[in-house]
């Protein structure tokens, strides 16, 4: 047991070993390796594969990896257990790189929140692994796929092991160029490589503000004065470590002005803007859409949108240290995000468009909890969410499967009877995203609603409403999908088992899970005791009593707002008693708004195409004319000038020899007058 | 061990006379072949002596070598390395060995001369990085300037003779400026009682330099000459326009040595005599210095974000590279130094790699216009996987190399104490730190990313264009060399120690030179606070070593 | 009192007649069309500089002969250079069927 806490670096070499070994298959010259994977190979023509690119190799390679984390995963999650009073963070650190006084190190940090993604990580990716297995069987880039998914899976639990903020940002960069290969893997269909792009683009301009927190933090306690007053150790020690966060926090509060450490709260938490698509640069996610559905599952849905939660949750001293401007910032933009998303996922026919927005608003929960503070109801959230969103998307996928390639809900219906088990199991997602009947969802939500109702009256009301709108749109999707008749042309296969066995495990966690970690239930301990112990132990949270009873009253009012909407749904796409063209009709104005998804993508737009592509054009043609214009004009002169001057040169010899003569002579004389002068 | 010095310098100029007297072969294909074995066992040769260097005594190893050559007038033949020297020494002979693998499919006609210019080329490339006397170096500065105009001329493209004759005019005007820093230094040292064999010797000009008896404004003339200088070779905003149109019509493996070597030679300059030898003046001048950095990076990126000819794109990519040695360099400490030379080498190692594939496509489809292109990955897999490699290095991807070294240009930027301390500074409105402009740099970085990625996806993705259909995948020669590319990208990306422990003694012996300069300035005014921007807390302790 | 009647010959008299036959061999050189007279007139100018030479030489150091040897060197190259210059005179009129100055412009610019 012990082995594999110490080991935990191993976690991510694992598959990021399986990439190299995947890519180098795919890499070895022709004859060795036939590459089946682009555009000219037979999946028959597998038998001639090397050992290294065979599908069966490359599913071993990548999954075994995942196995292998899975178990460290457990270890970690027993060691949490075994700790009684409190939780000792365990960190190792290497260094990576020196220059002058600074010392990048790569390390792994060991406490409760890691324990929490790591087992979330490993234990989702494993399962979309065997999904995969089924979905992209017949796909001529299986081996690449799996690839791309073992370099994801190094990312993202470098990302969660991080033991500090600079590598944080490094893995931070890393998942997001795995999101782009994945997002990108059908690269021939314009939109998916044009969704690639504006995925990495859109990260890339939240990382902008993600490093300027960061260097501004590293710049103001990168001075020994600093370290040797609030800090006990060396910075070399540990730079930006998370461990040390909370005493630099303290020393950073005593040493800059107040404006100055929400301004690097607010920068900071940019990062996490753009990875958890929150409003305004959520535009990416739905687009990631184009990628294929378990990577729709397994990164835009269940673990790396939710590192942006994660890192918030990590950097938390930092956020709550600025109460009056980095807190009700992040509560204001998770309250955003949550309504957007939610109105625009209503009006969405495509079933994955709808997921997206679905998970983007849930996203937005997320982070409105770690604006109120409610860090613990945020995490437990991101936890409950990670396993039915990644159900509900794989169900999706398995509804497209069987429907060869169908997206569009209008063009489905009715698929309860052939696809039984995909059926039930987004059935029991969607129950547990809205947070009916004690199911995980009802859990977590209900605590940050509880945390809203505690704190901000207008937060819970707005929450609440986007609540129910969330049963509203999930059963919608539902109705849509499983019930009614069949619209579609397409022939409807049968389910795969390799694909419905996960949908299966995965219900299982999305029923349960929420009410064993709710604190309720057999004695064991809710989920924020497990998550406050640790680096957060010293944070300032609410007290147990007073959330517990606000849970109670908020508990039922939830309960019957989720049951509105899905009452509602019902009555529209279930009963069909309500036309849905009367309600475009009268609510005309509205749905325009949402359809156009706020209008933010043409917004945007606007802005690089008439704003900042002008800028690039308007340098280039400074450039062209005006720097080069100046060089060529250097060079026009001085040879206009030549052209002037050689007209002197008259070939003449009688010219020359007279000019001479009378210069010669206008030299004696000057010579002589200057010298009777003189 | 020393005399290995000369030789390696004096190498390419043997095999580039070898070359030129070769008899003609009457069959032009069995020529062509053993001209490229002959080049490739004379850069390997190169590579190997350059290692032995390197690596033979262990690393941080200072070597020597100087002979009187005209002691009347003060030049000696001086040869030394150090660890900068080591790894630019390092770099350019594996450049040379890889772009003349390039050379293999993308040079047609004139192989003997070709190859004769070629390693003129890398001889007095070698003598620029390895001299070590100012004169000198001065002499191989200026003879680079013939072969690669020449194999521009010779060997390029469409606009070939503007584009030659811009770039060495450009080049000597800037020589102007360095041959009057060189003089005045020269002078200087003349009249403060050096001895008059070896008035140009590198060792005795720095400590020269150091002398605080040493007058200001003489310091800033020099300083000012030499910056002038290299900064067209660097290229600096607004001194660049020779480069795009050089890149552009110089053939592959000339590209690809343009812009892995070439600029180097103006990076190295900089960091060797003006920041070197005068940090008192730099230091004063480091927040100026930074903002010509910072329009360097983003007014170049912008421009190669609507460019619609691809080697351009790549060309003023380099040019936004080039502005991160200079943002470090001004920062003025340790870091930065060790992130500006980790910049040369990564920019070295990646651009060499875009730039060969661009153009392979040119090969392939004679054209290197963007809007051509569409789906090559379909056609063209193994290119592509590399191009999207070195496209992701480019763009700073963490864990491949050239990460490390704009992260700590940042991060140098952001530790600095450096400081104006000039009048000027107090009349500015702008509060211009260094701090400032960092951060406004780091614009670049989504920029950077957004040129490349676009045109990853107009080159690579998408339905297979009409010019695309046959396009064949990169041959065996190209395979080889961007996998050894690719090799060291991902390698130093990952283990970025392995090459700052190489330079790691001339990190040190620089940045005590800045060390004593700030104590110098500490002595002689107490900062002003108006200059100090951003940095209320760091300012509280600027005692950094 | 002959002194008076035949006024003597001293340098300034010399000097004057050289400065005559150099501006005259000038004007010639100047004016001249024709090549065989540029030719002669360049001539007439070395010749006056040779009076110079003897003359001053004669006046200041009458001891020396510095002078007259500079003066017979000068005749040896105007030698030579009144053949080379023939010479190439009458391979232009060979080439060109003309000896005036005015067809040779070709180094105008």
């Amino acid at each position: 047991m012990d082995w594999f806490i110490q080991t935990l670096w191993l976690v991510p070499i694992y598959p990021l070993v399986a990439f190299l070994l995947i890519s180098l298959g795919r890499a070895l010259p022709k004859p060795l390796a036939y590459d089946a994977s682009e555009g000219h190979g037979h999946v028959d023509a597998s038998e001639a594969l090397p050992l290294l690119a065979k599908k069966e190799v490359a599913f071993a390679l990548t999954s075994g990896a995942t196995v292998l984390g899975l178990v460290h995963a457990i270890a970690s999650v027993a060691w949490l257990f075994n700790q009684h009073d409190g939780v000792t963070p365990i960190e190792q650190n290497w260094q990576w790189l020196q220059a002058g006084d600074l010392v990048l190190k790569l390390g792994t940090l060991l406490d409760a929140n890691t324990v929490m993604m790591l087992f979330v990580v490993t234990f989702i990716s494993l399962f979309i692994q065997i999904y995969t297995h089924g979905y992209m069987n017949h796909d001529k880039g299986y081996a690449k796929f799996f690839g791309y998914l073992a370099l994801f899976n190094f990312s993202m639990l470098g990302l969660v092991l991080s033991s500090n903020l600079i590598q944080t940002y490094m893995f931070w960069e890393l998942v997001g160029v795995s999101s782009y290969l994945l997002i990108g893997f059908w690269f021939h269909k314009p939109a998916a490589a044009a969704a690639s792009m504006k995925a990495f683009l859109v990260n890339r301009v939240g990382d902008f503000g993600f490093l300027i927190g960061i260097l501004l933090l590293l710049g103001i306690t990168f001075t020994s004065g600093f370290w040797q007053q609030y800090l006990s150790i060396n910075p070399e020690q540990a730079l930006l470590s998370f461990q040390g966060f909370m005493p630099m926090v303290g020393g950073l509060a005593k040493t800059i002005p107040a404006w100055l450490l929400g301004a690097i709260g607010i920068l900071v938490f940019t990062g996490p803007m753009a990875k958890s698509a929150q409003v305004p640069l959520h535009t990416w996610l739905p687009d990631a859409m184009e990628g294929p559905t378990p990577i729709s599952a397994l990164i835009h849905a269940a673990t790396m949108v939710a590192a942006g939660v994660y890192l918030i949750a990590r950097v938390f001293p930092l956020m709550a240290a600025s109460m009056d401007i980095t807190m009700p910032f992040i509560t204001i933009i998770g309250v955003i995000t949550a309504i957007v998303g939610a109105t625009i996922a209503v009006t969405q026919t495509d079933i994955k468009k709808a997921l997206a927005y679905s998970t983007m608003s849930q996203l937005g929960f997320m982070v409105t909890a770690m604006g109120l503070g409610a860090y613990t109801a945020g995490l437990f959230h991101l936890f409950t969410h990670a396993f039915f969103k990644a159900m509900l998307f794989l169900g999706s996928g398995s509804v497209i499967h069987a429907c060869e390639g169908e997206q569009d809900m209008r063009k489905m219906g009715g698929l309860m009877k052939k696809l039984p088990v995909t059926g039930i199991t987004y059935l029991i997602g969607t129950i547990a995203i809205s947070g009916l009947f004690w199911t995980s969802g009802f859990w977590s939500k209900d605590e940050i609603l509880a945390a809203a109702a505690h704190q901000h009256p207008v937060v819970y009301i707005l929450l609440s409403a986007t609540a129910g709108l969330t049963s509203f749109y999930m059963f919608r999707t539902f109705f849509l999908t499983f019930m009614g008749t069949y619209r579609g042309e397409a022939h409807v296969h049968k389910e795969d088992p390799v694909m419905t066995a996960p949908l299966a495990v995965l219900a299982v966690p999305s029923l349960l899970i929420g009410v064993l970690l709710s604190g309720f239930a057999f004695g064991l301990p809710a989920f924020g005791h497990y998550i406050t112990h640790g680096l957060m132990s010293e944070l300032p949270h609410h007290p147990h009593s007073l959330l517990d009873a606000m849970f109670n009253k908020v508990g039922n009012a939830s309960q019957m707002v989720g049951l509105t909407g899905l009452v509602l749904a019902f009555a529209v796409y279930g009963m069909k008693l309500i036309n849905t063209d009367t309600v475009k009709r009268v609510l005309a104005w509205p749905y325009e708004l949402f359809r156009n998804k706020w209008f933010f993508d043409d917004v945007y737009q606007g802005l690089v195409e008439g704003g900042f592509m002008l800028i690039a054009q308007m340098s280039s043609t400074f450039d062209k004319v005006v720097i080069d214009g100046v060089v060529n004009g250097v060079g026009c002169i001085t040879s206009g000038t030549g052209g002037l001057i050689r007209r002197l040169q008259t070939g003449r010899i009688q010219t020359y020899v007279t000019v001479l003569g009378f210069s010669v002579l206008a030299l004696v004389v000057a010579y002589q007058v200057l010298m009777v002068k003189g | 061990m020393e005399f290995l010095l000369p030789i390696l310098v004096g190498l390419p100029f043997l095999a580039s006379g070898v070359f030129a007297l070769l008899p003609t072969n009457p069959n032009p294909e069995t020529e062509a072949k053993n001209l490229h074995w002959l080049a490739g066992i004379v850069s390997t040769i190169l590579l190997v002596v350059a290692s032995v260097l390197a690596f033979g005594q262990g690393v941080g190893t200072n070597l020597s070598w100087v002979q009187p050559w005209l002691p009347k007038f003060g030049l000696s033949l001086a040869f030394g390395q150090d660890g900068l020297t080591a790894t630019l020494v390092l770099l350019t002979t594996l450049l040379s060995l890889l772009a003349g693998v390039a050379s293999i499919t993308t040079i047609g006609k004139r192989l003997k001369l070709y190859y004769s210019l070629f390693f003129l080329l890398i001889g007095s490339v070698l003598g620029v990085f390895m001299a070590r006397d100012l004169f000198l170096f001065f002499l191989f500065f200026e003879l680079e300037l013939i072969p690669m105009y020449l194999l521009i001329t010779i060997w390029g493209g469409p606009r070939r003779d503007y584009a030659a004759m811009k770039f060495v005019l450009y080049t000597l005007a800037g020589s102007i400026f360095l041959v009057s820093s060189i003089l005045l230094l020269g002078f200087v040292a003349k009249a403060s009682g050096a001895p008059e064999q070896s008035l140009f010797l590198f060792s005795q000009l720095k400590q020269l330099a150091s002398n605080p008896q040493f007058p200001f404004q003489l310091q800033l003339l020099i300083f000012v000459g030499f910056f002038v200088a290299f900064s067209v070779k660097l290229p600096v905003v607004p001194l660049h326009t020779w480069l795009p149109d050089a890149h552009v019509e110089a053939p592959t493996p000339i590209s690809m040595l343009l812009a892995g070597i070439l600029l180097k030679m103006g990076a190295y300059g900089l960091l060797r005599f003006a920041f070197e030898w005068f940090p008192l003046v730099g230091k004063l001048l480091s927040p100026y210095i930074g903002l010509l950095a910072l329009i360097n990076i983003v007014y170049t990126a912008s421009i190669a974000l609507v460019q619609t000819d691809m080697k351009k794109l790549i060309a003023y990519s380099s040019v936004s590279h080039m502005g991160f040695i200079l943002l470090a360099l001004a920062a003025y400490n340790a870091t930065g130094i060790t992130a500006a030379i980790f910049v040369m080498v990564a920019h070295g190692l990646v651009s060499a790699a875009l730039f060969m594939g661009v153009g392979t496509l040119y090969g392939r489809t004679h054209s290197r216009d963007i809007a051509i292109y569409g789906g090559v990955a379909q056609k063209a897999p193994v290119l592509f996987y590399f191009f999207l490699l070195m496209s992701l290095s480019s763009l700073g991807l963490p864990l491949l190399v050239s990460f490390a070294g704009e992260s700590l240009t940042f991060y140098s930027g952001f530790i600095s104490h450096a400081f104006s301390a000039i009048p000027l500074s107090s009349s500015v409105v702008l509060p211009l730190s260094i701090q400032g402009v960092t951060a406004l740099s780091a614009v670049g970085v989504v920029l950077g990313a957004a040129y490349m990625l676009w045109l990853v996806k107009r080159l690579f993705f998408g339905p297979v264009s009409e010019a695309c259909q046959q396009l064949k995948d990169a041959t065996r020669s190209e395979v080889a060399v961007l996998s050894v590319l690719s090799v060291l990208v991902i390698g130093l990306g990952f283990f970025p120690n392995l090459l700052t422990a190489q330079f790691a003694d001339s990190t040190t012996a620089i940045a005590s030179q800045f060390s004593q300069a700030e104590a110098q300035l500490q002595r002689l005014a107490t900062p002003p606070q108006s200059a100090v921007a951003l940095s209320d807390g760091s300012s509280t302790s600027s005692t950094q070593p | 009192m002959s002194s008076a009647v035949t006024p003597e010959i001293g340098l300034s008299t010399y000097l004057a007649l050289a400065s005559i036959l150099f501006g005259l061999g000038f004007m010639g050189v100047a004016t001249g069309r024709h090549l065989m007279r540029t030719l002669m007139c360049v001539e007439l100018m070395l010749n006056a500089v040779n009076l110079a030479l003897v003359a001053i030489n004669n006046a200041v150091n009458p001891g020396d002969l510095s002078g007259q040897i500079f003066a017979i060197f000068v005749l040896t190259v105007s030698a030579a250079e009144a053949a080379v210059g023939i010479a190439i005179v009458i391979a232009l009129f060979k080439n060109t069927g003309s000896v005036d100055a005015d067809a040779f412009q070709q180094l105008k610019g």
